[in-house]
């Protein structure tokens, strides 16, 4: 018989050793961060999306679907929604900076989904010349590969990013490095939080937000010239194409236009005019669009940098919006 | 399921605890074959079936190859055999590679020929565990190893889940007698074991994707404009990941196997510190090299053929090796570099034999300098999704880019300096020992002490999960 290899000496003290240092260090090391104002946050990977989608699918009939872009991302809380319209199941499943349509598209060919949805339509995405397609694209290609066994891996994952704050990415040592070499001082929290349900919860207090607004401007003016008439009629039969697939097997959907503030608010109306593009667009599919200026509780609600709503101001406009559904009775 | 991720924790202790249960030896293998073929479906269940066909098919035509009467019937043998393992991975790996490359042979003679695409999905480990199967039939051909008496021990020869999907690539004659008594880790073994798979998960997850990985990306991703500094940063960057990375699974498979009382081979062993090519292939994917050397470089003639045909043997294995990596003409080229490599390298130690000044610890340690830069601008095309990228990186290496603006930041060199320059003076300074005689000679707190700074950096280092490198292959 072959011998096996082993290596002399106390192995059981070694390794108590070993774990109790390691244990002690790690207490340290989560107690230093949360010192630091850190606090637990969820990574947003595909695995996680590809879960939440599976589980939007599992609901079945009861299932409303929230997709769009980061605005309905940090807007849109499944939780606030669940408390107005207790009868169904929210799911969180936009995606930053990303066009909605793959997603829908793919909801609508999937004859497995046979809930409800709730399009967030960002104009940049919706009227824009180059919407975003490649992440939610790349997600969703993700979604039909993935192992049997990622889903079971996502969670065991989640369960210890949702309690730990080591588990950050802005606590893990090559972003210490980072800070420490680059700017010579300790990692500071962000504004952005990931809940495990995808709900991203925004504290406009830790982030510059004139340099967020000045951000969303920029990338606004460089977008180039905005579609023509022929072009956003061909994506308004898209999404009326994909709103008959779901209605066929029952579905609704609700388009909304999200809140946006201040100057971005007013460079976004003049890009997009609303008659020229938005009204055209809620003429032209079959399911009801809301435009936040036309529901004054969700009009007076202010984005924290222009573009997003606080966590805060996001339970109150999610309240208001879930209302506003109930009142027009469109999921009951 | 990878080694680095939460399942695979759970699915191990489950392992290890049904694996020290009270039953018999052969009940402890049948539930080891059970839990490896679990282990692979885990990644797509159909796929079991390969493992099956090729078990099964080895498996028959290496117990009919002693009764078959001539020589002929044995070679008909072992040609299904080859059939069955080159197919499947003909197949599965090398499908769309072929076509595309005939269809691009019909287009330069003038034929419009336009080959569709399969949409076939690699099995995992494909290649390691065919690898496995030929060289059972091989050596049952050769009449160096006798048909084994169990098909379950065969079977858990070619499903042993540790190292199914990426080696080291074992021999039937290594690991068939460790099936014949009951094994199982002593506390010395476990304690071992453990500090093994600590290691491995150390390399793969904090060094490999925590450190280098996300600024290889950016460096390859920016080839066509790297500088000097960029350039050289990514190129030794990915030598340290890939090794890293494939080191670090080898380690944690022998790590796995340790525990449940099996001994798998040493599949590296220092490889930045080799002094020469011959060297290095001794020292990295030692399994591979020898496979290689064994099968197909012996086969081919070896070195008992004159000069002419000992280098063109070597090239030969060296291509065929670099085709082994994935269907790609960038692994080839890959392949031809160590194949010139050793070409070179029997040259010119045939030119300078008996020479004073190429001897000595100075030479020896410029050879090693030389050995690992010549190796890392080999893992460019490696690297390198076209030959585009990887001349746009070569070129950056020597400053054809001109003063381009750096992509990766003051940081990531720092990382780059310290993790390669580490790994280097570490491997030279234990180039001629083993990881257990490096282990053996620390006193015991020192090493509790290091496996919990591996431990902490596991848990604070949650970098983007990738699957190891060589799983694609």
């Amino acid at each position: 018989m072959l011998p096996l290899p082993e290596v002399d000496g106390p192995w059981l003290r070694t390794w108590c050793v070993a774990l109790v240092l390691a244990v002690a260090a790690l207490v340290g090391y989560e107690q230093l961060w949360r010192s630091r104002g850190f606090e637990p946050d969820v990574r947003d990977r595909a695995e996680l999306w590809a879960l939440q989608r599976e589980r939007a699918i599992r609901a079945g009939r009861g299932a409303v679907v929230i997709i769009g872009t980061s605005r309905a991302l940090l807007g849109l809380d499944p939780k606030v929604m669940e408390e107005v319209i207790p009868e169904r199941k929210f799911f969180q499943l936009a995606i930053r900076g990303s066009s909605p349509v793959p997603v829908f598209r793919d909801f609508a060919a999937d004859p497995a989904f046979v809930g409800d949805l709730i399009c967030e339509l960002h104009p940049m995405t919706i009227f824009g010349p180059h919407p975003a397609e490649a992440q939610p694209v790349q997600w969703l290609e993700f979604c039909r590969h993935r192992a049997w066994v990622s889903d079971i891996e996502t969670w065991l994952r989640i369960q210890f990013q949702q309690r730990l704050v080591l588990e950050v990415m802005e606590v893990t040592p090559t972003s210490l490095l980072r800070n420490l070499v680059e700017k010579r001082r300790l990692p500071v929290p962000g504004g952005y939080r990931l809940r495990p349900d995808r709900f991203m919860l925004f504290e406009a207090a830790r982030v510059d937000a004139d340099r967020g607004e000045a951000h969303w401007l920029k990338g606004l003016r460089a977008m180039g010239p905005p579609i023509g008439e022929a072009e956003l009629a061909r994506r308004c039969e898209e999404l009326e194409r994909c709103v008959q697939r779901l209605k066929a097997r029952g579905g609704r959907v609700v388009f909304l236009r999200m809140v946006s503030s201040g100057a971005l608010y007013e460079a976004e109306a003049q890009a997009w005019p609303r008659a020229r593009y938005w009204d055209v667009l809620s003429r032209s599919v079959s399911m009801p669009a809301v435009h936040f200026k036309d529901v004054p509780e969700l009009a007076g609600i202010q984005c924290g940098e222009g573009s997003h709503l606080e966590h805060r101001d996001a339970q109150r406009f999610t309240r208001a919006f879930a209302a506003e559904l109930r009142k027009r009775g469109l999921f009951p | 399921m990878i080694f680095n991720s939460l399942s695979f924790a759970i699915f191990l202790l489950g392992v290890l605890c049904l694996h020290n249960l009270p039953v018999s030896w052969r009940v402890k293998k049948l539930n080891l074959v059970l839990v490896s073929y679990l282990f692979y479906a885990a990644w797509n269940p159909p796929f079991v079936a390969l493992l099956l066909i090729t078990t099964v098919v080895d498996w028959k035509v290496a117990n009919a190859m002693p009764r078959a009467r001539t020589l002929a019937g044995r070679r008909a043998l072992l040609c299904i055999s080859l059939l069955s393992n080159f197919g499947l991975l003909g197949f599965f790996k090398y499908a769309n590679f072929l076509t595309e490359n005939f269809a691009l042979l019909m287009r330069s003679l003038g034929v419009d020929y336009h080959a569709p695409r399969l949409d076939i999905v690699l099995p995992v480990g494909i290649s390691f565990y065919t690898f496995e199967a030929m060289s059972y039939t091989i050596n049952i051909y050769r009449g160096t190893l006798k048909p084994w008496h169990s098909l379950l021990d065969f079977a858990l020869f070619i499903g042993f889940f540790p190292r199914m999907v990426a080696g080291p690539i074992m021999r039937a004659e290594y690991f068939l007698p460790q099936c014949v008594e009951p094994r199982a880790a002593t506390g010395k073994q476990l304690g071992w074991g453990l500090s093994l798979l600590v290691l491995g998960l150390f390399e793969k997850s904090v060094l490999a994707d925590g450190f280098l990985a996300p600024l290889v990306d950016q460096a390859f991703q920016s080839a066509a404009t790297a500088g000097v500094v960029d350039a050289w940063a990514g190129m030794l960057a990915f030598a340290g990941q890939i090794f890293f990375d494939f080191s670090g699974y080898s380690i944690c498979a022998r790590g796995v196997g340790l525990c449940l009382g099996f001994n798998l081979p040493d599949n590296f062993r220092f490889p930045y510190a080799a002094c020469g090519f011959r060297d290095f292939w001794q020292r990295w994917h030692i399994t591979l090299s020898t496979w290689l050397r064994d099968y197909l470089y012996i086969t081919l003639g070896g070195n008992r053929r004159g000069t002419a045909r000992t280098l063109f043997n070597l090239m030969a294995a060296m291509l065929l090796g670099g085709l082994w990596h994935g269907a790609s003409w960038t692994f080839v080229a890959w392949g031809g570099l160590h194949g010139l490599y050793l070409i070179g390298e029997r040259l010119w130690k045939r030119w300078t034999a008996g020479m004073k000044m190429f001897e000595g610890e100075v030479a020896k340690f410029a050879g090693i300098v030389v050995t690992f830069l010549l190796v890392s601008v080999a893992w460019v095309p490696f690297r390198s999704q076209t030959f585009g990228e990887a001349f746009s990186m070569l070129a950056g290496l020597f400053g054809f880019h001109g003063h381009a603006p750096s992509v990766l930041r003051f940081n990531d060199l720092v990382k780059v300096a310290v993790v390669m320059g580490g790994t280097c003076l570490l491997q030279y300074l234990v180039r001629d020992s083993s990881l257990r005689s490096v282990a053996e000679r620390m006193p015991w707190w020192l090493r509790g002490l290091v496996l919990a700074l591996m431990i902490v950096a596991l848990f604070v280092t949650p970098g983007e999960d990738r699957a190891f490198i060589y799983f694609q292959f």
